[in-house]
C-alpha cells in the first residue's frame, strides 16, 4: 500500500478541500497569529486549544490546569475553547495549533495502534495519522519492527519503542478516562458485562420480562449528536465514536477479551507464510445479505480493502486514502476474491499476530460505497476535486451487513435501528458459534437519542425515557445518578485517552527537550483527582492498562521518567528555572524568552 | 419533559403572568376600550409590529447558518474578555446559595420571557400609540445590532471557558432549561448579551411611560436588574458582555426614539406615497 508523492500532495490538498475557503481565511489568519505569538517582550506564547465544557467535561479543565502550569513555567500560555468542527479542520485536516487537549480515537489498544499515530509517513495525511507531525528515525524502525518480530522479541520493542515515547513526547499522556453509564434494570440486564463499543458486548444484554411486551426496544442516549446524525464508518472525527457504526457494520474478525482477534463475518481464516511472505485465505459465513437484501460476497471484502486504501477514481491520479484505516490497509499487499465465499489476503511484512489487526476493517458494501468515489462537494459546488464523497456522506440510511440496520431517522436527535434477522447472529444455518457469540442481540428495536448535555440524558434515564445513558457523562453528573434511585452507576475503563498533542512540526514544539519539560509541567495524579474526581488512572504511556506496559514505566504516584517540576499541583519555581536553563532556554524574571 | 413539554410550559406560565400584570397594571377599563379599538390600533402598530416579526424570523433562521459563518469570520475574543474581567464572574457565584439559584433560573426564563411580552400589551392599550412603535423599533435594533456582533465575535461564556472556576448554575439546577436555551442561541453567541439589553430596553421605555404606568416602573427596573444579574450568576454571560448589553439598550432606546420622531414628521408624506402606490396598484 504505497501513497508516494502524488498522494501525499494530494492530501494536503484535501486538507484544504475538506474545509474550503474555511481553511483558506483561517489559516492566514492563523499565520498571523503564529507571527505575532512572538511578544514585544519576547516572552514565548502558546495556544492550547480544546473543546468548550458544553461538549466535553473534562477538556477544557485539563487545558486550564495546564495553562496554570505553563504560565508558572513562564509561558504565556492561552486557551482558545474551539467548536468541534472547527477543531477538526484546525488540527486534523490543517494542523494549525500549538498545543491541543483531546481524546485519542475509540479503538481497542494495541501496539500496533501506534503504527498510524506515530509513523512519520502520517505527518501531512489528515485525521488521527500523526496530527502532531512527529518524526523520529528510531520510532519509525521500532514501529516497523513490533510488525516483524514475535515472542519475546516483540515485548522488547514495544517496551523499548514506549520508552522512546516517554523521552521524547510527541503528546503527553493526561489520564485514562473511565467511562461513565446510567442504567436502569427494570427492562434490560446484564449491563456489567457490557462493553457497547462492540456488538459482542450488547449479546451480554438480557431483556426482562417487562420488556418482552413487543416490539421489545432498547433505549439509549448519549450526548454525542454525531452518534445519531452521521453514519459514516470512514470519516474523519475529531471525537471518534463508533459505537452505532460498529452495531451497523460486520468486520471479518473482532477483538475478543483483550488482545485476541476471532474470526466474526468470517467463517475462519488460515495464515501460510512462504519465506517473507504471509497470505491468508478467508473463508466467509454462508449466505449472508446486506441490510437492503444484496448477497454479500468476496468481491464486497475484495473491494473494502482496495478502497481505504484509495477511495478515489481509478482514473484520477494520487490516492485519496482512509485516515481511520491507514494501520489495517499498510498491512495489506493486496486481496483478491477467489470465489464468492473465499477472499485471499498477501499482507506486507508483518507477524500473523499484527496481520489479524487487518481484519477488523468494517466490510463495505460495493453497491453502495462504489458511487462514493467522486470528489466531493459542498452545495454541488467542487471545492477542487481531492477529497471523495466517502469520506464527507454522512451515511444516511446506512446500509450494512452488521446484526441491526438502519430503520429511520425521525428528527437530528434520534435514531431508529430495527434487529436484522438475516444476520448470522440470528440464523440457525450460520454453522457453530463459540459461546461469547450465542444468543442474538435482545431486542427487536433500537432506539438511540442524543441530548443537549449529560444532565439530561441521566433525567432521561431516571425517569424511564431511557433504558440508559451511555456515554458523554461527567463527573459533575455521577451524583446525579447515584440519587436516583431507578438507576445504576457503571464504571468501566475506556480505550481512548486524554492527550495533551504538540505540533512539533513549530517551534518551539519541535525540540524534544522542550517538549520533555511541557510533560514535566504536568500534576497528572492531580489531574486525575482534581479533573477527573478520581474516574480515571494517570499514565505514562498510551499502553498502559494492557500487558504490554513494561514496569519500568508504570505509574508510581508520579511519572518514572518526567517526575512533575513541582508537588500537589504546584510548580516549583527553583526547579522549573533549573530545568529550563539544562534544556538551553532562557528563563528570566519568570517569563520564558522565545529569542 | 421534551422540548415541546417544556415550551408549553414556559408559554402557560408566561400566559398566567401577563394576564394578572395586564389587570394589575393596565386595568379592566384600559383593556375593554383597547378591545373596542384594536383595529385602529392594530393598523397604527400594525407596520413595525411586522417589521420586528420578520427580523425575528430571519434571525431565528440566520442564527441556524450564522454559526458556520461566523467560524469563518469571526473575531474570537473569548480571552480577551476574560484579560478584562477575570474571575468576576466567579466572584458573583461566591454568594450562590439554592434559593438564589432557583430565583435567578426563574428569573432567567420566565421573568425575561414575561417582560418581553408584557410592554406589546401595555403599550397596545395606550391611546397614545408612539410608546409601541419606539418600543418595537428598539427590539428591532437590539436584535439586529446583536446578530451581527454574533457573527462579528466568537465569545464562550465563562461557564464554557472556566468550568473550574463558574459553575453552570442553571444546567445543575434544571438540566432540561438546556432543551430551550439550546434551541434559541449557540454558545458561542454571548457578546453582547441579548437578555441584558431587551430588558433594559424594556426598564427605559417603562422609565418613558411612568406616567401612563407609574407602578410598572419600578417593577421593570428591579425585573431587568434580575435579568442582568442572573445572566452573570447562572455563569451565562461575562460581565463585559452586561455591560455591552446595557450599552446596546441605551442606544437602541435613544435611536428608537429619533427613528420614531422622524417618522412621525414625515408620516404625511409617507402615507401619501403608499397611498398613490396603492392607487396605482388597483
Amino acid at each position: 500500500m504505497s501513497s508516494g508523492r502524488g498522494g501525499v500532495s494530494r492530501r494536503k490538498l484535501l486538507a484544504g478541500a475538506a474545509t474550503g475557503a474555511a481553511g483558506a481565511s483561517a489559516g492566514c489568519l492563523d499565520r498571523l497569529q503564529a507571527l505575532l505569538g512572538w511578544r514585544g517582550n519576547g516572552q514565548t506564547t502558546l495556544r492550547i486549544k480544546t473543546l468548550p465544557a458544553d461538549a466535553d467535561s473534562y477538556a477544557l479543565r485539563l487545558a486550564r490546569a495546564i495553562g496554570e502550569w505553563l504560565q508558572a513555567a513562564g509561558i504565556d500560555a492561552r486557551i482558545v475553547p474551539t467548536a468541534e468542527d472547527a477543531l477538526r479542520r484546525q488540527i486534523l485536516v490543517n494542523h494549525q495549533f500549538d498545543l491541543f487537549v483531546g481524546r485519542t480515537p475509540d479503538v481497542r489498544r494495541k501496539p500496533d495502534t501506534l503504527y498510524s499515530l506515530l509513523h512519520s509517513t502520517g505527518v501531512l495525511a489528515p485525521g488521527w495519522r500523526n496530527p502532531f507531525g512527529y518524526s523520529n528515525a528510531q520510532v519509525d524502525d521500532l514501529l516497523q519492527r513490533q510488525r516483524r518480530v514475535t515472542g519475546q522479541e516483540r515485548r522488547d520493542v514495544v517496551a523499548t519503542l514506549q520508552a522512546t515515547l516517554a523521552r521524547t513526547q510527541p503528546f503527553s499522556v493526561l489520564g485514562f478516562p473511565e467511562t461513565i453509564r446510567a442504567v436502569r434494570t427494570d427492562r434490560f440486564t446484564g449491563w456489567e458485562q457490557a462493553a457497547l463499543d462492540s456488538p459482542i458486548g450488547f449479546l451480554a444484554l438480557e431483556a426482562t420480562a417487562m420488556a418482552e411486551s413487543s416490539p421489545r426496544t432498547l433505549r439509549l442516549g448519549t450526548t454525542y449528536q454525531q452518534e445519531v446524525q452521521n453514519l459514516n464508518p470512514l470519516a474523519v472525527r475529531y471525537r471518534d465514536n463508533t459505537t452505532m457504526t460498529n452495531l451497523l457494520y460486520d468486520s471479518l474478525g473482532r477483538t475478543i477479551g483483550g488482545d485476541r482477534i476471532e474470526p466474526w463475518l468470517a467463517d475462519s481464516w488460515e495464515f501460510e507464510r512462504r519465506g517473507e511472505d504471509l497470505r491468508a485465505t478467508v473463508r466467509l459465513r454462508p449466505n449472508q445479505r446486506w441490510h437492503d437484501g444484496e448477497p454479500l460476497t468476496a468481491d464486497d471484502v475484495a473491494f473494502t480493502y482496495e478502497f481505504i486504501a484509495d477511495t478515489s477514481a481509478r482514473n484520477t491520479d494520487g490516492v485519496v486514502p482512509v485516515p481511520r484505516y491507514h494501520g489495517q490497509a499498510s498491512l495489506i499487499e493486496s486481496v483478491r476474491a477467489n470465489d464468492l465465499r473465499t477472499v485471499e489476503f498477501a499482507f506486507t511484512d508483518c507477524s500473523e499476530t499484527v496481520a489479524r489487526r487487518a481484519f477488523t476493517v468494517p466490510v463495505l458494501p460495493e453497491h453502495v460505497w462504489q458511487q462514493r468515489r467522486r470528489p466531493a462537494t459542498i452545495g454541488g459546488v467542487d471545492v477542487g476535486g481531492q477529497v471523495t464523497e466517502a469520506l464527507v456522506t454522512r451515511n444516511v440510511p446506512a446500509v450494512g451487513s452488521g446484526p441491526v440496520a438502519f430503520a429511520e431517522q425521525p428528527s437530528s436527535v434520534e435514531l431508529v435501528l430495527r434487529r436484522f434477522d438475516e444476520h448470522f447472529l440470528h440464523r440457525t444455518d450460520s454453522g457453530e458459534f463459540p459461546p461469547w457469540m450465542d444468543g442474538g442481540l435482545p431486542f427487536d428495536r433500537l432506539v438511540v437519542q442524543a441530548d443537549v448535555s449529560d444532565g439530561i440524558v441521566v433525567e432521561a434515564a431516571a425517569d424511564g425515557t431511557l433504558d440508559a445513558a451511555i456515554n458523554g457523562i461527567g463527573v459533575e453528573t455521577v451524583s446525579r445518578i447515584e440519587d436516583a434511585a431507578e438507576l445504576e452507576l457503571l464504571t468501566r475503563p475506556s480505550n481512548s485517552y486524554y492527550v495533551l498533542g504538540y505540533n512539533t512540526r513549530r517551534p518551539p514544539l519541535h525540540n524534544y527537550q522542550f517538549r520533555r519539560i511541557l510533560g514535566r509541567l504536568l500534576d497528572r495524579g492531580h489531574l486525575a483527582d482534581a479533573v477527573f474526581d478520581g474516574y480515571a488512572e494517570p499514565a505514562a504511556s498510551p499502553l498502559s492498562g494492557t500487558d504490554w506496559l513494561p514496569s519500568k514505566l508504570a505509574w508510581d504516584g508520579d511519572h518514572p521518567i518526567l517526575p512533575f517540576l513541582g508537588s500537589d499541583g504546584e510548580v516549583d519555581d527553583e526547579q522549573v528555572q533549573q530545568a529550563w536553563q539544562e534544556a538551553g532556554y532562557r528563563y528570566e524574571g519568570g517569563r520564558l524568552l522565545g529569542r | 419533559m421534551t422540548l415541546l413539554e417544556l415550551s408549553a410550559r414556559v408559554l402557560g406560565v408566561v400566559g398566567v403572568m401577563l394576564v394578572v400584570a395586564s389587570l394589575v397594571f393596565v386595568g379592566p377599563r384600559r383593556l375593554r376600550e383597547t378591545r373596542a379599538d384594536i383595529r385602529g390600533r392594530l393598523r397604527e402598530a400594525g407596520p413595525v409590529v411586522a417589521v420586528l416579526a420578520g427580523v425575528l424570523a430571519i434571525n431565528s433562521f440566520v442564527r441556524d447558518v450564522s454559526t458556520d459563518l461566523s467560524q469563518l469570520v469571526g473575531v474570537r475574543i473569548t480571552s480577551t474578555i476574560h484579560a478584562i474581567e477575570g474571575a468576576f464572574v466567579g466572584q458573583i457565584q461566591t454568594v450562590a446559595s439554592p434559593v438564589l439559584t432557583a430565583y435567578f433560573s426563574n428569573v432567567y426564563v420566565y421573568a425575561y420571557a414575561f417582560l418581553m411580552i408584557f410592554p406589546l400589551v401595555a403599550y397596545l392599550a395606550l391611546d397614545d400609540q408612539r410608546p409601541m412603535r419606539e418600543l418595537t423599533v428598539a427590539y428591532i435594533l437590539n436584535y439586529g445590532i446583536g446578530l451581527v456582533c454574533y457573527l462579528a465575535f466568537i465569545a464562550y461564556g465563562p461557564r464554557n471557558f472556566m468550568p473550574d472556576v463558574v459553575e453552570p448554575l442553571l444546567y445543575t439546577h434544571w438540566p432540561r432549561s438546556q432543551l430551550l436555551t439550546s434551541e434559541i442561541n449557540r454558545n458561542t453567541n454571548v457578546f453582547p448579551s441579548l437578555h441584558t439589553s431587551l430588558s433594559v430596553t424594556v426598564a427605559l421605555m417603562a422609565y418613558r411611560t411612568r406616567d401612563a404606568y407609574p407602578y410598572w416602573f419600578p417593577v421593570a427596573v428591579f425585573a431587568a436588574a434580575s435579568v442582568a444579574v442572573s445572566t452573570m450568576y447562572l455563569g451565562i454571560h461575562w460581565g463585559t458582555d452586561v455591560i455591552a448589553g446595557l450599552l446596546l439598550a441605551v442606544f437602541s432606546v435613544v435611536a428608537a426614539s429619533r427613528i420614531r420622531q422622524f417618522g412621525d414628521q414625515h408620516d404625511g408624506f409617507v402615507r401619501e406615497r403608499v397611498g398613490k402606490f396603492a392607487d396605482r396598484l388597483r
